[in-house]
């Protein structure tokens, strides 16, 4: 991706412009890493006191209905399926800054019972497409962009952003039960 | 609305704090426990989320994008998705601020109440930056291949914009 996406740039916009944008590029991943390391260092705390306090095995109950059946049983009762519960709720509820720590923690965990390293496993992929098509239910800055922008009713999006939603998280998930079938 | 999910946040802490009193837990010493271990994690991803967004930004900025959607202009006129929204839909998957520049631009050339700005406004809301979203998340593991899951994670954002488009012909 690197390769190609230099190869193309320095043929259409010249070197220099290319490495403009190389450095643009690095800028910023470094301002992502700056915002990400305080974030992920909060929210890992707030989640160990929450594990300590049997939160997360609540929540993790609690939507075991519908993790069972996305992951299957296997995963029932693992460090990694308390994780990606608390990550689906933090989704839920439209806390993006706290579901990225969550679901990177999720993802460490469920690398760490791979059973084939070099491969992500069924969950894991699972796992990225929940994320990737993230239900969120209520499209705040969205909407507040709307208004901003002199719309007359900026929230009348909001029923078909979560009908879409919806329909991209089945979609999703739905083809990748299918994938898991046909994949060694 | 709004204000449901701009208290979610304080809302969450604010109970779980309130459980740990009650349960008698120590929470300066979990809260330093758990702070070193999402630290760890932190600094374990960094060269490969560097490496990984670097990469997205040469790419979006190449032009292949635009090469990309004129390509499949034809597919999508049949799945129903507007000429106009197209280059929006397929850079949403790809960065999340590039996305918004396109966004901010549909919205001021079209108007925010117009059929074009409302497909806009709910492909912005339902979907995530699925190329961001799987180089973060998989920096944090060792896998080399990731299977079937761009395809599916793909598909998804695919089923977004043409539910979007046709639901916003009905509002």
């Amino acid at each position: 991706m690197l390769l190609s996406g230099l190869l193309v740039l320095s043929f259409t916009q010249g070197g220099d412009e290319a490495v403009l944008i190389l450095n643009g590029g690095i800028k910023k991943s470094f301002d992502l890493v700056i915002t990400l390391v305080p974030i992920m260092c909060f929210w890992s705390g707030i989640m160990e006191v929450a594990d300590k306090c049997g939160i997360t095995k609540t929540v993790s109950r609690i939507l075991s209905p519908l993790t069972n059946r996305l992951f299957g049983k296997e995963y029932k009762n693992t460090e990694a399926m308390h994780r990606i519960s608390m990550n689906m709720s933090a989704n839920l509820l439209g806390m993006g800054n706290a579901a990225t720590p969550l679901g990177l923690e999720a993802m460490r965990a469920l690398d760490d019972i791979n059973p084939t390293p070099r491969k992500a496993s069924r969950a894991m992929c699972m796992f990225i497409v929940i994320n990737t098509a993230s239900i969120q239910l209520v499209p705040s800055s969205v909407i507040a962009f709307r208004s901003q922008m002199g719309s007359q009713s900026p929230s009348d999006i909001m029923i078909p952003t979560v009908l879409t939603t919806i329909c991209a998280f089945l979609a999703g998930t739905i083809s990748a039960k299918i994938c898991e079938r046909f994949s060694v | 609305m709004n204000n449901i999910a701009s208290y979610s946040i304080p809302l969450f802490i604010t109970v779980i704090l309130i459980m740990a009193l009650f349960k008698k837990v120590n929470i300066w010493s979990s809260f330093c426990t758990g702070g070193l271990k999402g630290l760890k994690c932190a600094a374990d991803i960094i060269p490969a989320l560097i490496a990984l967004v670097t990469a997205i930004e040469l790419l979006s900025a190449s032009g292949a994008l635009t090469a990309f959607s004129s390509f499949f202009a034809p597919v999508c006129n049949l799945l129903g998705i507007p000429e106009e929204i197209l280059p929006l839909s397929v850079m949403r998957s790809i960065s999340g601020s590039g996305s918004m520049a396109f966004f901010q631009n549909i919205l001021s050339e079209y108007s925010p109440d117009s059929y074009i700005g409302r497909t806009a406004s709910v492909i912005m809301g339902s979907t995530e930056t699925t190329f961001y979203t799987l180089s973060v998340y998989f920096a944090a593991t060792r896998a080399k291949s990731l299977r079937y899951c761009v395809f599916c994670a793909l598909l998804g954002d695919l089923t977004g914009s043409v539910v979007a488009s046709l639901l916003c012909k009905f509002i």
